[in-house]
């Protein structure tokens, strides 16, 4: 059931409506019952896989909490490796398969591996994660094991985040299924536009975008290189507007209930540099990242080399979560050693004069530009391909421009769609860049005025409903 | 509870005003180079083509002018079929002033094979409000459902919008594009030669639809009425497409309907070299260099049954 479907619809207005019709006692029941029927929408039998972690993760931690010395660390073991071992299969055994049988090649062995031929559990890196990060915190003495078996399957298992995020520490959102939720119009408000904002991006933007996109990198070795170039801009754009929108309705979804969840994205194509960039873009993860990785591996408090191979081991895997393809291992590497190189240039890089920061802003994006690239292409192969393409063939000719915009329908309606879209995303970072340089006149008034709010919530529905693309796409991360 | 059903009402009430509006008034921001609002606001063209994009790209309207000396333009809409082309056949044929000599009206095989369907929704968009009308009944009529229904609500109020966002941006660009209905300045290039011998043409069938049979009656009637000469003419298609034993089978079928309702056919293949990869843009459409040749064919064609 996607978010961007007439069925999510119904099913949040009901959830909704039970929830708040419900005495405080039976909400977590609806909330478990609900999420469980909202996960069986994509593939009903993967429920199991999700009850196996959640089973395994719920008795290791209580047990973690029980015992003591070596125990402690054999029963965290478990739990990594079991709740890995789930994802490895599922995610990376055919990925191992395929690069087996090519490095046996290379040396004149048949390694006659079979695939495996399943369809990736929706959500199952998002999950796993969470599970993890329940796991880990308690090991670490910083949460305490959840007994209640429901609650702790509804921490793994809420609808709103469960299939990609954020990805929630157990500290702040375990807590949250024991408050008593009021009624109360301004967390709904607030929750409503929060989603008109996110159906906004998704609808509106991505998936806009996402229509130049597929046909440009279906069809990459027939497009010119501006046609490539502009595909990929419009990629930054898409996967952005998607993502963030996605994240922006399961947080408001979660806010008409009363919850709070994680801040994922804050204006990341904001950033002057490619570590802030990291800190602004999937917040969750890159937190999660920093957390369970990066700092255990020593983090900061190591010698320079140290610290510098401990940030490309953590994208490198960071890019390896993302998906099982070398695309995404050179995406997490690449950007990894941005941050090396930009680590071993901050001297003169990251100076602060006005005009460095716009230029730093610039360089920023154009590199991010680069890493989407192998992130949207389907082989390493066609990524270095479309990059050559851009790099060799791009012109700028007024011809050029209208064969490139034309491209996307071949016919002239692709004219007002391109300057549709232009607008449109034009309008969203400019509201970004408002709230960037905390200026925009609305974000004063939502401090104080419900009904500036509503107002917004019932002016972002008319523009999805008039410009959106009303057919339900998939969000790109659910593949994740 | 009652801020959250203000909002809900206002939402609503605005959607409602504004979709009206959008249904009512949008054929005014139509382009006026093509399409239906640009054959029924400019002078009287003499030859009016109806179809689908393989009719639009089978065209160089400027060269049949040429040759025929007669003013023509082309309405056309990506994947028209027989059923939606009555109603714009009607529009066209309504102002006596106004009525063309000569309608000239897709025979393209692949529509006569599926079920009627919308597929450009700038049909719509471009619909005065009893065309629209006309189109939604036709619709609902093939249709059926709560799926017809969504399909409906989603032409009227969702697509075109881009069209009036971007519109004092846009609209002289956009007429700039077309001349009559037809392609200006836009070269199609030709089919790779590896390519060509794969091309295929994907029917919903092999076998005429009842809807589009009785859809070419009815345009037959409405130019009978009229007084306007009807013909039907079919596109040349790439030799491999043309030997497809469906395409051979629906294009039988399409002559033996051409034969009972007396209506001419002009079927583009015959004498046209369809083996040659660069008269080709793709499996249903013709480059740059076959439009020019297809229309010269046509044009002296047209003169000889004017001649008649």
């Amino acid at each position: 059931m996607l978010f961007n479907s007439p069925g999510f619809c119904v099913f949040f207005i009901v959830v909704t409506l039970l929830y708040y019709l419900l005495p405080w006692s039976g909400r977590w029941k609806l909330l478990l019952l609900s999420s469980c029927y909202f996960y069986m929408s994509f593939v009903p039998a993967y429920i199991l896989i999700l009850l196996v972690t959640i089973v395994i993760d719920y008795a290791m931690a209580i047990l973690i909490a029980e015992s003591s010395g070596a125990r402690r660390k054999t029963y965290l073991t478990i739990s990594i490796v079991s709740t890995c071992a789930v994802l490895g299969v599922f995610k990376y055994y055919n990925f191992l398969a395929v690069t087996s049988r090519q490095v046996g090649s290379l040396f004149g062995i048949a390694a006659d591996i079979p695939l495996a031929h399943f369809i990736l559990p929706i959500g199952l890196s998002f999950h796993t994660f969470q599970s993890l990060s329940y796991v880990i915190e308690v090991y670490r003495g910083a949460q305490k094991p959840e007994r209640h078996f429901g609650i702790y399957s509804l921490y793994v298992m809420f609808y709103p985040q469960l299939v990609a995020g954020p990805i929630e520490r157990p500290q702040n959102l375990l807590h949250q299924f024991y408050e008593h939720h009021a009624f109360d119009a301004e967390n709904i408000i607030q929750g409503l536009t929060l989603m008109a904002w996110g159906f906004f991006q998704k609808m509106v933007i991505a998936d806009r975008a996402a229509q130049y996109v597929t046909k440009a990198y279906g069809n990459w070795q027939t497009c010119s290189g501006l046609e490539l170039l502009l595909a990929t801009v419009l990629f930054a754009v898409q996967i952005y507007a998607d993502f963030a929108g996605y994240s922006s309705i399961a947080i408001g979804a979660a806010r008409v209930m009363g919850f709070r969840l994680m801040t994922n994205f804050n204006h990341p194509y904001f950033a002057t540099s490619i570590g802030e960039f990291w800190r602004r873009w999937h917040i969750s993860l890159s937190t999660w990242f920093k957390d369970y990785l990066y700092i255990p591996l020593g983090g900061n408090r190591v010698a320079v080399p140290r610290r510098y191979l401990n940030l490309l081991i953590t994208f490198t895997v960071s890019g390896l979560w993302h998906g099982a393809n070398w695309t995404f291992v050179i995406w997490g590497f690449y950007n990894g050693a941005l941050l090396v190189l930009e680590g071993m240039a901050a001297k003169w890089w990251l100076g602060k004069g006005p005009l460095q920061t716009q230029l730093r802003r610039v360089v920023t994006l154009a590199l991010i530009l680069i890493g989407w690239v192998f992130f949207r292409a389907e082989t390493t192969g066609q990524a270095f391909g479309i990059l050559g393409r851009i790099a060799r063939s791009t012109s700028l000719s007024i011809g050029s421009i209208q064969e490139a915009i034309l491209f996307a329908t071949g016919d002239s309606s692709a004219l007002p769609a391109m300057a549709a879209l232009t607008i449109l995303t034009g309008g969203m970072f400019v509201l970004e860049g408002m709230q960037e340089r905390e200026a925009l006149i609305f974000d004063r008034r939502f401090a104080s005025s419900t009904t500036w709010r509503a107002a917004a919530a019932v002016l972002l529905v008319q523009v999805v409903l008039f410009f959106g693309v009303l057919r339900a796409s998939s969000f790109i991360y659910f593949q994740f | 509870m009652g801020t959250i059903s203000r909002t809900l009402l206002a939402a609503l009430l605005l959607f409602v005003l504004l979709g009206s509006a959008k249904v009512m008034l949008e054929h005014h921001l139509a382009p006026r180079t093509s399409g239906i609002q640009g054959e029924l606001s400019g002078p009287r063209p003499e030859i009016v083509l109806v179809g689908s994009s393989h009719t639009r790209q089978g065209y160089d309207v400027a060269a049949l002018e040429k040759i025929t000396g007669l003013r023509s333009f082309v309405v056309a809409y990506d994947g028209l079929d027989p059923a939606n082309m009555v109603p714009l056949v009607r529009a066209v044929l309504r102002q006596a002033g106004k009525r063309p000599k000569f309608l000239v009206v897709d025979a393209y095989c692949a529509t006569f094979a599926r079920e009627p369907e919308i597929e450009d929704p700038r049909l719509f968009f471009d619909a005065p409000p009893e065309m629209k009308k006309e189109i939604a009944e036709a619709y609902l009529r093939t249709h059926k459902g709560e799926e017809a229904w969504l399909d409906l609500w989603t032409l009227a109020t969702n697509k075109g919008s881009e069209l009036i966002l971007t519109f004092p941006l846009v609209s002289r660009t956009l007429n700039g594009l077309s001349y009559h209905g037809g392609y200006t300045g836009k070269t199609v290039s030709g089919v790779e030669p590896e390519r060509f011998a794969g091309l295929h043409l994907p029917l919903s069938g092999s076998v005429l639809r009842e809807e589009q049979a009785a859809a070419l009656s009815t345009i037959r009637s409405l130019a009978n009425e009229a007084q306007v000469r009807l013909l039907l003419a079919d596109a040349p298609m790439p030799g491999p497409v043309e030997s497809q034993p469906e395409v051979i089978a629906m294009q039988r079928q399409v002559r033996e309907l051409a034969g009972r309702l007396e209506i001419p056919l002009f079927e583009g293949a015959n004498g046209f070299p369809v083996g040659d990869p660069a008269l080709f843009h793709d499996s249903n459409h013709l480059s740059t260099a076959g439009r020019e040749m297809y229309t010269e064919q046509f044009g002296k064609a047209l003169l000889q049954l004017a001649a008649r």
